[in-house]
């Protein structure tokens, strides 16, 4: 009974801790960056608008397998994105937190799990914004099965915030390995199919990306905008799954093992 | 009570493990202030720390059945980008106010009493270390705890803050204890504060009587026996 209740008060703490860290990491996000909010969900959209442009000049503005080619680009951007966002940065979280783990019931987890809920926050709202301005000039949602999306969006968080896990321990023991990080991460831009498709691409060359969990939620979230979507049978629901479970709980145990020594430096 | 067993913390340097202390062992009783001396480097803020559960000894224990805060002083938990008033309703929000009106009260209470003026709500690194150290006792009186962990708080700020300082201690004594980092005799005196520890050389000597523990102290830092009247005469006389 003791233990249930310890863990309760432990679960209480553990929510406001998590609550605060979100209002400060909102604050800062937005005051971080020029024009505040609008700054913040501009910079993706942009990047989507800059796609649209080269690849529209270069093999014109027609639908990519029935998906319109705003659409396709959004998906893999904003997908991307939010994986970018919440396992890259996981040790930038650990040094702008530093000062607040000066109480003694805020965590590197919680600084982690905040920073999460921010990214999805703000990448949810972009989602949102060009759902809502597509509808707006096209009279046409586009969304055959809005479950898949939604699935792809909170597993791809999962996926990356296991991950970022990861990256906090590795990048606080070993400071070679936050170059190490960042040049791995630059060409997964290109290989996650942000702006091509898998089943585009020539046979030979498939099974080198496909192993890419980031790829299939990518794929998988297009399908679920259009049901006529040409998805690669290398993609597979129970892989993205399945590779998320995996690294979460890989995550979780390298972090329970290595809490303290992310907490005190 | 807490409770210390065989407290030991080391640090590796260069390849060398250097002891800030070995084997501590002390305890103090429910509602029973005392104060940590000491030279600088010895370990006071590492003790510290570890009693406010932010640091980890390598091993020994320690038994608590009382909320112990946070050090207050020198360092702190403010982020350097946001405003006080923005820290403080960050701090209440971790410590479980989330009502408006809730954080609005902890907020005025840090207000009136660090006085800072509209650097109040100006970002927290455009602060003298006067300020920071007004903000981070007030910031000590908005929270609840059983015992105080107060860090040199009175070697900073003016002779104005200090009185402030010695009300908020006698109000706060009322209800809460305090391990507080001073070496101030009158202060001690005037809190009732008997008891005190010195760190030394990785061992840390216990005393029931502040003066002589301040006097040993000094001798210790001095290592000359003639300070001992200098100690006595310059701080009965403040």
């Amino acid at each position: 009974m003791t233990s249930f209740s310890q863990i309760k008060k432990g679960l209480k703490i553990q929510i406001d801790v998590i609550r605060g860290l979100y209002y400060r990491e909102l604050l800062t996000r937005i005051s971080k960056v020029r024009f505040g909010l609008f700054g913040i969900l501009f910079e993706p959209i942009g990047l989507i608008i800059i796609w649209l442009l080269l690849l529209g000049f270069r093999r014109g503005f027609e639908p990519v397998f029935t998906l319109d080619l705003i659409i396709f680009l959004s998906s893999g951007n904003i997908v991307y994105g939010l994986f970018n966002s919440i396992s890259r940065r996981s040790v930038d979280s650990i040094n702008s937190n530093y000062a607040l783990f000066y109480y003694s019931r805020v965590k590197p987890f919680d600084t982690l799990t905040a920073r999460s809920f921010v990214e999805i926050y703000i990448y949810g709202s972009i989602y949102l914004i060009i759902m809502s301005g597509y509808y707006y000039f096209k009279n046409i949602w586009v969304l055959d099965n809005l479950p898949l999306i939604l699935i792809c969006y909170l597993f791809i968080a999962i996926l990356s915030f296991g991950l970022g896990l990861i990256i906090m321990v590795a990048g606080s023991r070993y400071l070679f390995m936050r170059e190490i990080v960042n040049i791995i991460f630059r060409p997964l831009y290109f290989l996650s199919g942000t702006f091509f498709s898998l089943a585009a691409l020539p046979q030979w060359l498939k099974p080198w990306l496909s192993w890419n969990p980031v790829l299939q939620a990518i794929e998988l979230s297009r399908k679920g905008f259009s049901d006529l979507y040409l998805l690669d049978p290398l993609i597979s629901f129970s892989y993205l799954a399945k590779s998320t479970l995996i690294i979460l709980f890989l995550g979780l145990l390298i972090y329970s093992k290595n809490e303290r020594i992310l907490q005190t430096k | 009570m807490i409770e210390v067993k065989n407290l030991t913390k080391s640090y590796s340097h260069n390849g060398k493990r250097k002891y800030v202390f070995k084997n501590l062992n002390f305890s103090i009783k429910d509602g029973e202030s005392v104060c940590v001396l000491g030279g600088n480097g010895v370990g006071k803020s590492t003790l510290l720390r570890i009693l406010g559960g932010i640091d980890f000894p390598d091993s020994g224990y320690i038994n608590k059945n009382c909320s112990i805060s946070w050090p207050f002083g020198v360092a702190s938990g403010f982020q350097a980008g946001l405003t006080a008033s923005e820290n403080v309703k960050f701090v209440s929000k971790i410590f479980g106010t989330h009502s408006n009106k809730g954080i609005e009260e902890k907020i005025e209470i840090v207000r009136d009493f660090a006085d800072i003026g509209d650097y109040f709500d100006r970002p927290y690194k455009t602060y003298s270390s006067g300020m920071k150290g007004r903000l981070s006792f007030g910031l000590s009186l908005a929270f609840k705890f059983d015992v105080y962990l107060l860090d040199e708080v009175l070697a900073r700020g003016d002779i104005g803050f200090r009185e402030k300082c010695k009300q908020a201690v006698k109000e706060l004594k009322q209800f809460s204890s305090f391990i507080i980092v001073t070496h101030n005799y009158e202060f001690l005196k005037n809190n009732n504060i008997e008891k005190g520890f010195i760190l030394h050389d990785q061992k840390m000597i216990e005393y029931d009587d502040v003066y002589l523990a301040l006097k040993d102290c000094n001798k210790l830092l001095t290592k000359n026996n003639d300070s001992e009247s200098d100690f006595s005469q310059e701080n009965l006389e403040e």
